[in-house]
């Protein structure tokens, strides 16, 4: 027992400096969902092959219009989880993800407004776990994004280290860093971490009923850096979290989960803005396939703005264990 | 109850004495790591192994150049890394290989050297005697192209040494080890160099291997100056007075691995930066490493670290690292 209290002290002298969030600890029980922490690769539920597709629309507040045009695609991937024995390792891909940030600025009259950017990102993720007594996990994981802004490429690559332990059968804990940089062209090169931890409980059985519950945290300073215009380019300070709700009831599964990132702004007269995403998912799920459907909404707030996503997902994926 | 009580005693005295000299420290010179990834320091500390092992790591790094607030080169850096280690009862046989490539962008080239390319390759024979003191015999050979001045754009540079090294188990968990390197250098252009380097080291190791284990280990390397005058067409080869401490702080929890390891260099070296007159009279280069890895008894291991590599000197150099690290127990 004592080396579960120390590494709960350990763990819990890791949280105060850090935070997390998402599947940070435990994978979501939709096998075609992709990982958010290389460790919690570690407690999928055998071998995966999944896709997913998914489409939005966006409107601001106060106009109600619509912004672009009806349900765009935004984007379609895949992932590839293999699970021969106590090591995993989840191979995904994402491809032209169409999203609009918006970009806030001050206008004449001294109020906040936006404009919303159009981004196409496309990006993939190496993640491998070795789990070790069935109750400790430590993974890695490789990242790469491209992202298309108007004229501009901007690519991002990362490390990610984990590690994850459960005990009492079925509480689960897990912390990691992740350690990027931002190649964004005509700007010095910016470097930045985003550290990341969480709890988790998960009790049943995959091939019956099973819940799932998490929670997490996420944080990363701020870094920023320029380019011989001396105009800036900025990693922003923000702090997420996220909790999450699974319910396995036999073949069917049900699905919540809510996120809210706080992101400070990088210009003193323009306010810190937040993102709130609100997602429910409904579909069946056996240890073989799955197709789950999800509807999110999405609220970009800065000062009085309002932004709003509506996001429709699938996934459908094949396992075995 | 009583022994319990000289157990945590002992621990905090070694906290005390380890870690209160400087900050963290890392070193194999007295004792293993408990990180099988990270090459020993010293052959004897090999000694106290009781398995053989391989493993593999790569790793990649970003980094940059500043000086006088701006940023002048951009590093970008991999590597693979290599230990293995073959024990038959108190022998042991074994080796390690780094190597390490950077591409620098730049505009153009300012004042100071740059690392182009390293590598390491180590190996070493070890005797456990008796179970209380271990002696140690082995060699490295060290090469490395390195950027110079505008005259001297790619210098190569090999080193040799071969080492004699000795580790002392007392009081049960204390180990002290001391270890004297005969170096050789060859480097483009300049005459042969030559000189002794002496490490000693301190460390301490609590637990069973079974559970939890406390592992902490301080070691120092003195490197004197030693000048070679020019001979002929060759010039002079000075090698400058360098200073390593090293130090490790690793707990493991069963198979659960957290290690956390400083090595500063400090090299007492005149320079003045022709581009902004700055000058400094010492180099000094921190490596900090933190490890996280599942490492069995026997079986597959797996783990990551993130290391931070800064100089400080006229200029500063600042580079942040990945490592996978992979192995296997026998």
């Amino acid at each position: 027992m004592k080396q579960y209290l120390y590494l709960s002290i350990f763990f819990f002298m890791m949280l105060l400096p850090a935070s997390g969030y998402g599947q940070i600890v435990t994978p979501s029980l939709d096998p075609g969902l992709v990982s958010e922490s290389p460790s919690a690769v570690s407690w999928r539920f055998g071998s995966t092959f999944g896709m997913e597709t998914a489409f939005g629309n966006q409107k601001d507040e106060e106009t109600k219009t619509r912004k672009i045009g009806s349900y765009p695609n935004s984007g379609y991937g895949g992932v590839i989880a293999i699970q021969p024995s106590h090591v995993t390792g989840e191979l995904s891909y994402k491809a032209d993800e169409i999203r609009y940030d918006p970009v806030y600025s001050i206008d004449s009259n001294g109020e906040t407004s936006f404009v919303l950017q159009k981004v196409n990102a496309s990006y993939g993720r190496f993640q491998l776990a070795i789990r070790g007594e069935n109750k400790y996990s430590v993974g890695v994981g490789l990242y790469r994004l491209t992202e298309e802004i108007g004229d501009q490429t901007v690519d991002k690559s990362s490390y990610t280290g984990s590690f994850g332990f459960r005990f009492l059968d079925n509480l689960f804990m897990s912390a990691g860093l992740e350690q990027g940089q931002t190649d964004a062209e005509g700007f010095d090169r910016l470097k930045w971490q985003i550290f990341f931890s969480g709890v988790a409980v998960q009790m049943g059985d995959p091939t019956s009923n099973m819940m799932r519950l998490e929670g997490s945290i996420k944080t990363s300073p701020k870094e920023s850096t320029e380019n011989s215009d001396k105009q800036t380019y900025n990693h922003k300070r923000f702090q997420e979290y996220q909790g999450s709700f699974e319910l396995l009831w036999s073949e069917f599964l049900f699905s919540a989960m809510y996120k809210k990132k706080d992101t400070e702004s990088a210009q003193d007269e323009i306010k810190d803005s937040s993102h709130e995403k609100t997602r429910f998912g409904l579909g069946y799920r056996t240890i073989g396939v799955s197709i789950m459907l999800y509807g999110s909404r999405s609220i970009d707030r800065c000062d009085e703005t309002e932004n709003e996503t509506d996001e429709i997902q699938l996934t459908f994926s094949y396992s075995y264990i | 109850m009583k022994k319990n009580i000289i157990f945590w005693k002992k621990l905090w005295v070694c906290l005390y004495l380890l870690l209160g000299v400087t900050p963290l420290v890392n070193a194999q010179v007295a004792m293993p790591s408990l990180n099988i990834t990270s090459p020993v320091v010293s052959a004897a500390a090999a000694a106290w192994n009781k398995i053989s092992y391989g493993t593999a790591s790569y790793y990649e790094s970003s980094g940059d150049r500043i000086l006088d607030d701006k940023e002048i080169y951009k590093y970008d850096s991999n590597g693979i890394s290599s230990t293995v280690l073959l024990s038959e009862e108190s022998f042991h046989i074994g080796g390690s290989y780094q190597s390490r490539n950077s591409t620098v962008k730049l505009d153009r080239y300012y004042d100071g050297e740059i690392p182009l390319e390293e590598s390491t390759t180590k190996a070493y024979l070890a005797l456990l005697l008796d179970g209380f003191a271990a002696i140690g015999v082995g060699g490295y050979n060290f090469e490395e192209k390195r950027y110079f001045d505008q005259t001297h754009k790619s210098v190569k540079t090999k080193q040799s040494a071969i080492s004699g090294s000795t580790s002392i188990l007392f009081l049960e968990n204390f180990y002290v080890g001391l270890q004297a390197d005969r170096v050789k250098q060859k480097r483009d252009n300049v005459v042969d160099n030559s000189w002794m380097d002496l490490t000693y080291g301190l460390a301490a190791l609590f637990g069973e291997k079974e559970g939890t284990q406390i592992r902490v280990e301080y070691s120092i390397t003195n490197s004197p100056r030693s000048e070679e005058s020019s001979w002929k067409d060759e010039e002079s080869n000075i090698h400058h007075k360098t200073t390593i401490s090293r130090g490790a702080l690793e707990l493991k929890f069963k198979g659960l691995l957290f290690s956390g390891r400083t090595k500063q260099t400090v090299v007492k070296r005149d320079f003045t930066c022709s581009d902004t007159q700055e000058s400094a009279d010492k180099l000094k280069r921190v490596e900090t490493e933190g490890s996280v890895m599942w490492v069995p008894q026997k079986g597959l291991m797996l783990g990551f670290s993130f290391i931070k590599d800064t100089t400080d000197y006229v200029y500063k150099d600042d580079h942040n690292a990945f490592k996978l690290n992979v192995g296997y127990l026998f």
